[in-house]
């Protein structure tokens, strides 16, 4: 879990924890006296904790419970530790506040997969309140962000609630020099068509096809052990591998495009393998030392190229298969506005088939967004259809996805994706992956609208306030001081506008000639994807001067993000 | 120089001052009929009238507790209806008045004698009475009627606990305590001097008999300052000095008096007997302390009206009616600079400044014999400053270091300058005006943050206030009391006034305590003002939890809201939901009005399950949404794993009856006729078919060769042709009936035979998949698939007549493996 990305494990047992367990109905069969839990604030995890509290106390078993809400106590929950009568035994019920999880040098996580299913059909907010003070921490300790930007009215919200927090915590904030010069914030809700579309960076397959959690993917044992090792794994056993850029291989190549990976990775190889003939040709004293230097660096990228070979293969695999190709090019055919036509036959196709139920939806909402809803004289149709072969309880789940924006029905004419088609350049021909020249790259054509948007943003040069000191009230604008950009992104479809406000810094800490330290923070609310952080990637090598630090409520995929839409049942 | 040291007295090798601020006092009161209290640390003093005088003099007026500075100047008399049953009265760190009565009762008063809290000790604190009590700085340790001790621990938190039972049987002679930040152990002991002669010590887990054969029994007892030496009063009329583990007798004093009125320490070096004698004959009394230091030096002082020691950390106190003196040991800085022959630098450093002021050249004589010794000599005549409370003697002192300092290249002007601040600081604070007599020492132990606070306690806001300023401090505390302080007395200033004035003096301050003061006007029954200050709080959670005491619930809602505080929100909801003044229609409004509060409240009641499933019901009802009733109905049914049972669904699709939900009433009767279907299938086959979908269904029927029932099943349900048939061919070529297959494709199927190619293909039926590939008609199908199964020859034949030869080829080459062929689809391509 999460909990691993932030302490060492070995540390804790150094600490004197015994064993950790994760939250089961079982209680943990243990002789320990005390307990400490670290939990999501959620009802249901905190019953499990309430059931163990009063099964041990069946067994005249006295322990010492503390209790870490992660990263706020809510209420609701303590309020099920009176109602099952355990509060009293309860030494501590406080708060850990685990905000932001750095995943990578470049990238920041709440890690809250239901982010935007709370935001966006529950009315819950609560974690953008969370989102909220996670920003107000990064700011107490790299200062306060002079320029924010955002789109969307959840970004809008977390905005206003970063001002009131302020204005709270004014009286504690310190005198920092802000390392981060501007904070866009995009809400998912902006651009939903980008998670339903197949990711087609490796990353993002590795996460399509094995699903990547925490930074870490469960692979089947063969592909990773060494085939010459003395030690071979069973057959069917599984192994979590770590990805993240300590690994070299993987942090050159994840961001490519799928198509340009075998040659990577083949060129990889012959460099390894040159490397290696190299040991034939030292001959002096310095050579060999030169040699024996790198060989733990070339040993360790063997090994991960092992590794990697193996996972290509196998995402590989799939993509020369027909259904990846067939569906390639449904989600191509909409996207681009070529033959939608086609794209609902295959949809239809699929749902006879039976396949997948992610698969099926997320091609239903993508045909949603880009063609105006669904035809109304299919649209009652395809959800019976849907019906009939999922199962009856996912009228609930289509109905959530109507509530979320993701489906509705034709009802007007027009069709504003056309409008972003061309207003955004969403569809990019003549594109060359190996060297791309574009973020279209990460989808082989189509460019992830959020995407398209941070670039937008970027290019309005915002000012920074030249007011000094805490103003009582940060005022929020419309638009991004652009006219032809506000023009552009008035094509938006929905209520979300752009929005900036400059933030007062104290005196002395507008230290504007540090134009060295270019640091742009995204937010992206609601979780964004491995194809958009390597997009933004992209941006980063075009613009060598500006770093770029994402940060998101979780990294997620079409198939996770219509996951917690699911009716659970 | 003799006038610095005219007033200090010699005992043994050490030197004793004292300094006299006399001319700051006046109290009214007699001290020989007082019994005083006095607060550590310059604080303030409490009297109450002796109970033995009250017999006397038959004193009818009213009985009160009197508190006054230092300096007698009287901050307030509280008159309590329990005067009789006071047992004690003592002082913490915060200068609050402690008050102990017989019953176990503690109040709290602040130096004003407003009451600020009060609580009941427990056990046989209540059950016995409490009879004697030893209060300190954080807690206190009371004596009950049967002997038993009690300890609390800690004023903020009023736990009793229960210590070792000495096993007395007769009332101890004396008894004391050592602080636990004091204590060796780290825990607060007790020492009781028993009837029998020896002490015993006592914590909260065991007693200790120090075994103590002769002396006893003992009628004083007295701790030093840093914990370390204990006093005690011997029945042969002798001052015993030991050290607290009662391991090294130190020094034994014979005063050949009764036992002393006090006994207490003057330093940690030195122990003052304080006697008082009447002499009936002449009617006259006789005051007389009497200090014993080490090798039985004595030196003793006369005082002509009784008199009160405090002992503090460094010295002793010295209160009479007309008396305030502080007798402490000359500071060794300060011997070395003053002491007449002295040869120190510093000593050498304060002549050479002086002769430099008379203009005398021998100056630079001093300054020579100094010589690399300077800046010590500077920092000690600085330090010498902070312990003079002379402001002259202060001025030459460090006037001296300056001038030292003029003759270095390089001195850190860091401890000059803040020894000059506490200097300003110590005089303004010493003023008779203020009335804190404080040593630089005291001082440094006290902190200057617990002196600012005692300073807003006793309400010096304006001294307070500018020394937070000068020493660089926040002055939230102290402006939120002013304000808090404002409230309670400023009656007559009308709401809007009072706002006003308030925040016009905390609007400099960002994130200043609003809800501190609005909960005083609160308490003061100024609702109005309270929410008006309550406005300019900027923390939410500060702000609502106060407006719900206050009953403002709508406004805690609003406020709530908008900080986007979801806990707040729910706080606020439960509120209104046990609120009698909102009936459950109104909350229903409320929900209505404000739709963000609506959807959270259903998203709590959601997570809440049953117990809040009745709010949901009712919300729903409001807003008139049956379909999500409905929802709820059947989502609950699954959860309890009963999904099958199609009667309480039909109940459900009873709500869907309304025009707007044709769909859902619709899908919902559906389910319900296929759980009816399913319940005969599995009557007649003996498979399971409940709870799956209609698909599955079909799937299983073709499967297991039922093709006719799913021929029926699916035109009951109206299943479109296309998809029927990719269930019969998955199910079909899942099970491996090839037969069937190829039966079936040789009539029309809707889906075409491309599928049903791929399906053979998959599978690798390669023979039935020519069969089939050899009857299409798209000739770029047929390349494709022949591709596919490796008949390459008839592929590149296809190839020809296709319509997009190029694709195709290029598709087939990806397929091939074979390099003989791929130079052949090469040549081909070439032609092309």
């Amino acid at each position: 879990g999460p909990l691993g990305m932030v302490v060492e494990i070995s540390l804790l047992f150094e600490y004197g924890i015994d064993k950790i367990y994760f939250l089961n109905d079982v209680k943990p069969e243990t002789t320990a006296r005390h307990f400490i839990y670290f939990l999501r604030p959620r009802v249901e995890l905190t019953r499990k904790i309430a059931a163990h509290i009063n099964s041990y106390r069946i067994n005249g078993q006295d322990k010492n419970y503390y209790v870490y809400f992660v990263p706020r106590t809510k209420m609701i929950c303590e309020r099920v530790f009176e109602e099952e009568a355990v509060y009293d035994y309860i030494t501590k019920i406080d708060d850990y506040h685990l905000d932001f999880i750095p995943l990578e040098s470049d990238v920041i996580s709440m890690e809250l997969p239901t982010s935007f299913k709370e935001c966006n059909l529950d009315g819950d907010r609560t974690t953008l309140f969370y989102v909220a003070r996670a920003m107000m921490k990064i700011q107490f300790l790299y200062g306060i962000i002079p320029v924010v930007q955002g789109i969307g009215s959840h970004a809008q919200l977390v905005t206003e609630m970063m001002f009131r927090m302020r204005r709270e915590m004014s009286a504690d904030e310190p005198s920092i020099i802000p390392e981060i010069d501007n904070l866009i914030i995009i809400d998912r809700n902006c651009d939903l068509i980008t998670p339903l579309c197949s990711q087609l960076t490796y990353e993002g397959m590795i996460d399509e096809v094995f699903v990547i959690k925490n930074g870490t993917v469960e692979l089947p044992a063969e592909m990773v052990v060494d085939p010459t090792g003395d030690k071979q794994p069973e057959p069917g056993s599984k192994m979590t591998t770590s990805l993240n850029s300590d690994d070299s291989i993987f942090k050159e190549t994840r961001d490519l495009n799928f198509s340009v990976l075998g040659g990577a990775l083949n060129k990889k190889a012959v460099m390894i393998d040159e490397y290696y003939k190299k040991r034939y040709d030292a001959k002096t004293f310095a050579e060999i030392r030169d040699f024996a230097k790198k060989f733990k660096d070339f040993q360790q990228a063997h090994g991960f190229l092992r590794i990697h070979t193996n996972i290509t293969d196998a995402v590989l695999d799939i993509t020369r298969h027909v259904s990846f190709r067939k569906r390639l090019e449904a989600e191509q055919g909409l996207l681009a506005m070529v033959s939608p036509e086609d794209s609902w036959d295959y949809l239809n196709e699929c749902i006879s088939r039976q396949r997948p139920f992610s698969l099926v939806i997320r091609l239903l909402c993508l045909y949603s967004l880009t063609c105006n809803g669904i035809p109304s004289n299919v649209y009652n149709e395809v959800r019976k259809a849907i019906i009939q072969t999922y199962g009856f309880h996912h009228m609930f789940t289509l109905e959530n996805l109507v509530s979320v924006g993701l489906l509705k029905r034709n009802i007007s004419r027009g069709n504003s994706y056309n409008q972003l088609l061309n207003q955004f350049k969403l569809v990019v021909e003549d594109l060359d992956e190996a060297n791309p020249n574009d973020i279209a790259y990460v989808y082989s054509g189509y460019a992830p609208l959020s995407i398209r948007i941070l670039e937008l943003a970027l290019e309005c040069k915002i000012p920074r306030s030249e007011k000094e000191g805490n103003l009582e009230q940060t005022e929020i604008f419309a638009g991004w001081g652009d006219s032809k950009t506000d023009d552009i992104m008035s094509y938006l479809p929905g209520d979300d506008r752009p929005f900036h406000a400059k933030q007062s810094l104290k005196r002395g800490m507008n230290n504007e000639d540090t134009d060295t330290n270019n640091v742009t923070m995204v937010l992206f609310l609601g979780g964004c994807t491995f194809t958009e952080i390597s997009a933004i990637r992209f941006l980063q090598k075009k613009n060598p001067d500006r770093e770029f630090i994402i940060a998101t409520t979780k990294i997620v995929n079409g198939t996770t993000l219509i996951d917690t839409l699911c009716n659970k049942i | 120089m003799s006038a610095v040291t005219l007033r200090w007295a010699q005992l043994y090798n050490t030197w004793y001052r004292k300094i006299d601020m006399s001319g700051d006092v006046y109290f009214e009161d007699d001290f020989s009929q007082r019994i005083i209290f006095a607060c550590p640390f310059a604080g303030p003093i409490a009297m109450i009238k002796d109970p033995g005088m009250i017999l006397r003099v038959k004193d009818t007026t009213s009985s009160f507790i009197k508190i006054t500075s230092s300096c007698g100047d009287v901050f307030c008399t509280i008159e309590p209806d329990y005067y009789k049953s006071i047992v004690k009265l003592g002082w913490n760190d915060n200068e609050r008045l402690v008050v102990v009565l017989e019953d176990g009762t503690v109040f709290i008063y602040s130096v004003h004698g407003r009451k600020l809290r009060q609580f009941h000790l427990e056990g046989e604190c209540v059950t016995e009475g409490v009879i004697d009590c030893h209060i300190w700085g954080s807690g206190l340790v009371c004596l009950t009627g049967n002997y038993q001790l009690y300890a609390l621990m800690d004023f903020e938190e009023p736990y009793t606990i229960k210590l070792a039972n000495p096993g007395l049987e007769v009332e101890p002679v004396c008894w004391t305590i050592i602080e636990p930040q004091l204590s060796v152990i780290n825990t607060l002991e007790v020492l009781v001097a028993t009837e029998s002669g020896t002490i015993l010590v006592i914590t909260r887990d065991k007693v200790e008999d120090m075994v103590i054969s002769s002396n006893g029994p003992f009628s004083r007892l007295s701790v030093s300052p840093n914990g370390k030496y204990i006093a005690c009063f011997t029945k042969d009329k002798s001052v015993w000095i030991v050290t607290a583990d009662f391991s090294t007798n130190l020094t034994t004093f014979n005063t050949k008096s009764e036992p002393p009125r006090q006994l207490v320490w003057c330093g940690n070096e030195s122990v003052i007997c304080y006697f008082e004698r009447h002499d009936p004959e002449k009617n006259e009394s006789d005051y007389l302390l009497f200090m014993i230091g080490a090798n039985l030096k004595y030196i003793s002082y006369n005082y002509n009206e009784p008199v009160y020691l405090v002992p503090e950390c460094d010295g002793v106190r010295i209160i009479g009616k007309n008396t305030l003196e502080f007798l402490e040991k000359v500071p060794d800085v300060t011997v070395d600079i003053f002491l007449e022959d002295s040869k120190s630098h510093s000593s050498h450093l304060y002549k050479a400044a002086e002769l430099f002021s008379q203009e005398n050249p021998k100056a630079d004589k001093y300054i020579r014999l100094i010589g690399q010794e300077l800046p010590n000599a500077v920092d000690l005549c600085i330090e010498a400053a902070g312990h003079e409370f002379d402001v002259n003697i202060q001025k030459k002192l460090l006037n001296a270091a300056s001038f030292g300092k003029a003759f270095l290249d390089f001195y850190d002007p860091e401890y000059f300058v803040s020894m000059a601040k506490d200097l300003r600081i110590l005089n303004a604070v010493r003023s008779y005006r203020i009335g804190i007599p404080l040593t630089y020492q005291q001082y440094n132990v006290l902190h200057v943050d617990l002196l600012i606070s005692r300073l807003t306690h006793r309400h010096h806001h304006q001294l307070a206030y500018e020394i937070c300023k000068y020493m660089d401090r926040r002055t939230d505390d102290v402006l939120v009391h002013w304000s808090s302080m404002k409230v309670q007395y400023d009656q007559y200033l009308s709401d809007n006034e009072m706002a006003n004035q308030i925040v016009d003096k905390l609007k400099e301050l960002p994130g200043v305590n609003f809800a501190q003061i609005a909960a005083t006007a609160h308490r003061e029954g100024r609702k109005e003002l309270a929410i008006r200050l309550l406005d300019y709080e900027p923390r939410a959670s500060e702000q609502v939890p106060l407006l719900i005491t206050m009953d403002q619930l709508r406004r805690a809602l609003a406020k709530a809201m908008k900080s986007g505080d979801t806990d707040l929100v729910h706080l606020v909801l439960i509120h209104m939901l046990r609120s009698p003044d909102i009936s459950p229609t109104e909350l229903q409004e409320i929900l209505h009005e404000y739709e963000d509060v609506r959807k959270l409240w259903l998203s709590l009641c959601t997570q809440e399950g049953d117990s809040a499933l009745a709010y949901l019901i009712d919300a729903y009802d409001y807003s008139n949404r049956p379909d999500k009733i409905a929802r709820l109905k059947i989502e609950k049914q699954y959860d309890m794993g009963d999904e099958l049972n199609y009667k309480k669904l039909e109940e459900s699709q009873h709500l869907y009856e309304d025009n707007q939900y044709l769909f859902e009433s619709a899908m919902t009767g559906n389910q319900i006729a296929l759980l009816v279907q399913q319940n005969v299938l599995e009557q007649n086959d003996g498979r399971q078919h409940l709870g799956n979908s209609l698909s599955e269904t079909l799937y299983d029927l073709y499967y297991y060769n039922q093709g006719s029932q799913a021929s029926k099943l699916a035109k009951k349900f109206d299943v479109p042709p296309k998809r029927l048939s990719w269930i019969k061919l998955r199910a079909l070529a899942d099970v491996g009936d090839w037969e069937e297959i190829e039966k079936w494709a040789k009539n029309k199927i809707p889906i075409g035979l491309v599928p049903v190619a791929d399906v053979c293909i998959d599978k690798e039926n390669f023979a039935l998949a020519a069969k089939i590939i050899k009857r299409l008609r798209n000739n770029d199908d047929k390349a494709v698939l022949f591709g596919r199964i490796g008949e390459w020859e008839s592929a590149l034949h296809n190839v020809k007549g296709s319509s997009d030869p190029q694709s195709v080829l290029m598709e087939l080459f990806r397929i091939c493996k074979d390099p003989d062929v791929k130079a052949e689809m090469q040549a081909l391509a070439n032609t092309i």
